[in-house]
C-alpha cells in the first residue's frame, strides 16, 4: 500500500518536471520573448553612454552598493563604451537569433549573460521588463533544446518549462499578496492613483475621473485575478478565462502607461500555459519553425499538461 | 525517436541518478524563488546566505512588489541645476529624457526609474549622478539635486473639475544633494 502510494507520487513528480510536452509553447515563447526583448534593448541605444559608463551615470562606485553583492558583470572589466556599444549589438544579435532558432543553446547562453551583465552593471536604470525577462531567459536557456536527442535534454526542457510556468505563478501570488496589504487597491483607487500620475501613464486619462465604477472593478478585479491565477491556472476550465483576463490587463498596461513592454513580455509568456496542440497550431499558422531545419515543432502535440 | 529528432523522456530512459539530482536542484530551486520575497521571514533569514548568492546570480532575487503594496501616492520629480565656480546656475533643468532625443515609451520608464532611485535614495544620488553633471558640456563647478514632490489629485477632485492631473498643486522641492566636480 505504501510502497504503491510511492511509486505514484514518484511517477507523478517524473511526469510533471521531466515529460511535460513542451516542445511547441517553448518555441512560441522562444520567438516572442527575444523578439519582444530585441525591440526593447533598441532603444537604450541613444542612451548607452549615459546609462553604463563612468562618464555617465555608470559609475564604478556603483558596484558597492548593497544588493549588488552577488550580481556580476562583464562591464567592469569591459567598462569602456565601446565594449558597451560592443555588447549592446552582439545582445540584440543574440536575441534575433535565438528567434530565428539559430543555435538556439550558444545564443539563449549569450544572451542571458549579456542581459544579467547590462542589468548589473547599473540596475537603477532597470525596471520590471528587465527583472521578468531576466527569468525567461535563464529558463529559456533549459528550454533551448530545438531537438534533443538524448532523454536527458529533452527532461532538462521539460523542467525549463514546467520552472517558467511555476515562475509565473509565483510573481502573480507576491504581487498579488502584497497589494492585499494596500488599502487603495480595496477602495478601487489604486488604478486612478496610476493613471493620475503623468510620470507612469501614457495619455492624460483625466476623463477616466467620470467612470469611478470602471476604475473600482478594475483595481478589485486585478486584485483578486493576481491572487487566484496560481491555483486556477492549472484548472482546464479555468484557464483560458484567465489568460483571456490577463491579456486584457496587460493590453491595459500597454497602452495606457509607459510601460509597453512589460504588458507584451506578459502576455507573450502565456505561451507556456497554451494547449501543445494550440501553441503548435499557432507555429504553424505563422511559420515559426527554426530557420535552419523545417522540425515539425509539436507534432502530435498533446492535451495533457494540465489537469 | 520520430522523424523531428524527439525522444520520449520515459523514467526508464533517464538515468536514476540524473532524475535524483534534477530533483534535489528543482526542490532547492524552487524553495528559494518561494522565499525571496519573504525577506523578513524565519526561513529567508535562516537561509539567506544560501538563497541570496544563488538567486542573485541568476538574475532571479527579485520580490515582485510591483505597484504593492500601494501604487506610488504622488509624483516625484528630480530636477538638476548645474552651477559655476561662482555658484551661478548655468543650466536648470528636470530630470528626464533630453529633449531632443526619440520618445520611445521604454526610454521613458528607463530614465524615470533613474529618478524613482535617487528619490528613494539621496545618498546614492551623487554616485549616479557626479559623473553625469560633470561632464556635461558646460563643465560645471558643481551640481545641486532637487526633488519635487506632488500629490496625485483625488479622483472626485478631477471628476467635479477642481484639479487636473499634473497641474502641480501643492508641490514642494527641497534640495538633495549639493555634488562638487573637482
Amino acid at each position: 500500500m505504501v510502497s504503491a502510494a510511492k511509486d505514484s507520487a514518484i511517477r507523478a513528480w517524473t511526469k510533471f518536471w521531466f515529460e511535460a510536452d513542451y516542445s511547441a509553447p517553448a518555441r512560441l515563447l522562444q520567438v516572442l520573448v527575444p523578439l519582444l526583448l530585441a525591440c526593447f534593448v533598441f532603444t537604450r541605444t541613444p542612451d548607452l553612454r549615459v546609462f553604463y559608463t563612468p562618464e555617465g551615470l555608470g559609475a564604478l562606485g556603483i558596484r558597492d552598493f548593497e544588493e549588488l553583492r552577488f550580481r556580476p558583470t562583464i562591464f567592469y572589466a569591459l567598462a569602456g563604451y565601446t565594449w558597451v556599444v560592443i555588447g549592446h549589438w552582439v545582445f540584440i544579435a543574440s536575441l534575433v537569433l535565438m528567434a530565428l532558432g539559430v543555435f538556439p543553446r550558444v545564443t539563449s547562453a549569450l544572451a542571458w549573460l549579456l542581459h544579467m551583465s547590462f542589468i548589473n552593471r547599473n540596475p537603477s536604470v532597470s525596471f520590471g521588463v528587465e527583472t521578468i525577462s531576466a527569468c525567461f531567459l535563464f529558463y529559456l536557456m533549459l528550454m533551448a533544446q530545438p531537438a534533443p536527442r538524448s532523454a536527458i535534454g529533452r527532461a532538462i526542457g521539460s523542467m525549463g518549462f514546467r520552472l517558467t510556468q511555476l515562475q509565473i505563478c509565483i510573481i502573480y501570488l507576491f504581487a498579488g499578496l502584497d497589494k492585499a496589504r494596500g488599502m487603495s487597491w480595496w477602495r478601487g483607487e489604486a488604478l486612478w492613483q496610476v493613471l493620475a500620475n503623468p510620470q507612469m501613464a501614457s495619455h492624460d486619462f483625466g476623463f477616466m475621473a467620470q467612470f469611478p465604477g470602471i476604475l473600482a472593478l478594475s483595481t478589485i478585479g486585478t486584485l483578486f485575478w493576481e491572487i487566484y491565477f496560481p491555483a486556477l491556472i492549472w484548472l482546464r476550465w479555468a484557464r483560458y478565462p484567465m489568460l483571456a483576463f490577463g491579456v486584457f490587463l496587460h493590453l491595459g498596461i500597454a497602452f495606457s502607461m509607459t510601460i509597453p513592454s512589460f504588458g507584451f513580455l506578459m502576455i507573450f509568456s502565456y505561451a507556456v500555459f497554451l494547449e501543445p496542440a494550440h501553441a503548435a497550431s499557432i507555429l504553424r499558422r505563422f511559420r515559426m519553425t527554426p530557420v535552419w531545419k523545417k522540425t515539425q515543432v509539436g507534432r502530435g502535440a498533446s492535451e495533457e499538461n494540465f489537469v | 525517436m520520430d522523424k523531428a529528432g524527439w525522444v520520449e523522456a520515459t523514467p526508464s530512459k533517464l538515468p536514476r541518478i540524473f532524475v535524483g539530482i534534477a530533483s534535489v536542484w528543482l526542490i532547492f530551486h524552487l524553495a528559494a524563488v518561494f522565499l525571496m520575497p519573504y525577506s523578513d521571514s524565519y526561513f529567508t533569514q535562516r537561509l539567506q546566505g544560501v538563497v541570496e548568492p544563488y538567486l542573485g546570480r541568476l538574475g532571479l532575487q527579485s520580490t515582485w512588489r510591483f505597484f504593492a503594496p500601494e501604487p506610488m501616492t504622488g509624483i516625484q520629480q528630480i530636477e538638476t541645476q548645474l552651477l559655476d565656480a561662482g555658484g551661478e546656475v548655468i543650466r536648470d533643468f528636470p530630470w528626464g529624457v533630453p529633449e531632443n532625443g526619440w520618445k520611445f515609451w521604454d526610454r521613458v520608464s528607463r530614465w524615470n526609474s533613474v529618478g524613482f532611485q535617487m528619490a528613494a535614495f539621496p545618498n546614492r544620488a551623487e554616485v549616479l549622478l557626479k559623473g553625469w553633471a560633470c561632464h556635461q558640456p558646460e563643465r560645471p563647478y558643481s551640481y545641486r539635486i532637487w526633488l519635487r514632490t506632488a500629490a496625485i489629485p483625488a479622483l472626485a477632485d478631477v471628476a467635479q473639475g477642481k484639479r487636473r492631473i499634473g497641474d502641480g498643486v501643492g508641490s514642494e522641492r527641497r534640495l538633495l544633494i549639493h555634488g562638487f566636480c573637482s
